[in-house]
This record gives structure tokens, sequence and C-alpha cells, in this order.
């Protein structure tokens, strides 16, 4: 069979899936209330976001004004952490 | 300035109105490209609608100068078939066949069956440049982007994909 045989027949067969319509398709007020829902959702993941964001912020820097020393120490522990978790992934790889 | 250039503009200021013009009037070609790539008319329909809501939420990422809005549509509804493939999710495969076998009862030729029997055989990767190239004639630079993949590996692709058929073809008839 050459390849052109092929790509016909395959055009030809999947043109048939055309006649296929989608039974739960849309009207346009439905559609427009879809937009608007998406878009209030959107925003409101988007404040949820803000407001754990802000809340986190305030969090570490009402820590870091109270208790200096054992935010660096946490910082410095994780950096170490972090670290030293990609050293021991990278020898893992190699071997 | 057409009719759908004017109602993306719009679309773009935030108009939803003209967004949802925009979405429906690329429903069905949506809908009809992912039934040809799931075979399947529930998982289509469900994916049509998926790629829709993700459309309104990435439409100001969407560069009309870029992309046709079709095309971007199929890019976005191709990344989700992807995911959703990788996430084995809907693995539902016996039914398929069935299914769209019954949607489309009234036709009278059952070579589309053979045909789109061994093409549900490809893997992913090779069944949607096969079906964008040989279907609807997009140029490998527009599926390279689509499948975010070079364009060298689009036509190998392509390639394996076609012998594949052939093969699969040839033994149907034999």
């Amino acid at each position: 069979m050459k390849d052109n045989e092929v790509k016909e027949r395959l055009k030809q067969s999947l043109s048939v899936m055309e006649e296929s319509s989608p039974g739960d398709k849309p009207t346009l007020n439905e559609m427009v209330t879809q937009v608007k829902q998406t878009r209030q959702k959107q925003k409101k993941e988007l404040y949820i976001f803000f407001i754990i964001a802000l809340i986190f912020i305030t969090g570490i820097i009402l820590f870091i004004a109270s208790e200096p020393l054992v935010f660096i120490v946490f910082q410095a522990a994780a950096t170490i952490l972090g670290i030293g978790f990609l050293i021991v992934e990278r020898r893992l790889q190699h071997e | 300035m057409d009719e759908t250039e004017e109602r993306i503009k719009r679309a773009k200021k935030g108009d939803d109105e003209a967004l949802a013009a925009v979405l429906l009037e690329q429903y069905d070609f949506v809908y009809h490209y992912l039934l040809k790539l799931t075979m399947h008319p529930a998982v289509a329909e469900d994916m049509t609608q998926e790629t829709m809501i993700r459309a309104i939420e990435r439409f100001k990422q969407y560069n009309p100068k870029k992309a046709k809005v079709s095309t971007w549509l199929i890019q976005i509804g191709t990344n989700l078939w992807t995911d959703e493939k990788r996430k084995e999710k809907r693995a539902k495969k016996f039914t398929n066949q069935h299914q769209l076998e019954w949607e489309l009862r009234h036709h009278s030729s059952d070579d589309w069956l053979i045909v789109t029997s061994a093409l549900e055989k490809l893997k992913e990767i090779h069944r949607v440049p096969v079906i964008l190239k040989h279907y609807y004639g997009y140029s490998y630079e527009d599926i390279a982007a689509i499948c975010k993949v070079p364009i060298g590996t689009v036509k190998s692709r392509l390639n394996i994909a076609l012998k594949c058929l052939r093969e699969e073809l040839s033994n149907e008839g034999q």
C-alpha cells in the first residue's frame, strides 16, 4: 500500500467524524454565563491567593521581628538541607 | 477587518459576549478535532468544554498575530489530551469504538472503522501530528508549535505514524 493511498483513506475516514455533533453544545447565552462564571472564579482564586500570601508574609515578618536568631538558624538549616538533597540526588543519578 | 477579528479585538478588551461568540464559533471545530484524537464522543465533549474554560482563563495570553484562534484552541486541546493521557484518567478503551460506532451508525461504509481503529493503535505522540498534517493540512511549523517539539521531530513522528498505519491497513486487507 502506498503512502498516498494511506493518506487518502485516512482523510476520508476521519471526515466521517465531521457528521457527529456535540450533544451538549452550549447556546450563546450559556457560553456568556460560562465566561462570566470562569472570570468570577479566577478573581476569587486571585483574592484567596493574595490573602494567603499576605498572611504568610506577615507571619514571616513577625517571626523575624520577634525571633531573628531562630529565623536565621531555620534559613541556614533549610539551605544546607536543600544543597545536601541536590548533591545526594545527583550522586544517585550517576550511579 | 472581518467579523471574527472584530470580535477577538472586543474580547481582548474584556467583552464577555464577544469572547463567548468567538469560542462558540470554534466549538464544533474543536470538538471534531478532539473526537479524532480521543475516538470517544463523550470524552471529546468533556474535553471541548475544558478547552473552552481554559481558553477563557487564558484569553489575555492569546496573540492573534502569532496564530489563528482555531490553532490556539487546538493547542490547548492537544495539551489537555496529552495531560489526560499522562494521568491515565480516561483509559476506558473498550467502549470507545462502540460509542463512536453507535453515534455514526447511519454511515454506510465501514472503512472508516478500520482506519480509525488503526489510528487508535498509534501512540498519542504520533496520532496528533498525523491528524493535524494529513487531515487538517497544518504546516510542519504549526504542528511543531502545537506539539511543542522541533520540526525535525514532527517529520520523524509523521514518518513513523504513516509506516505504522500502512502496515496496519495492509494487514487488515489480508
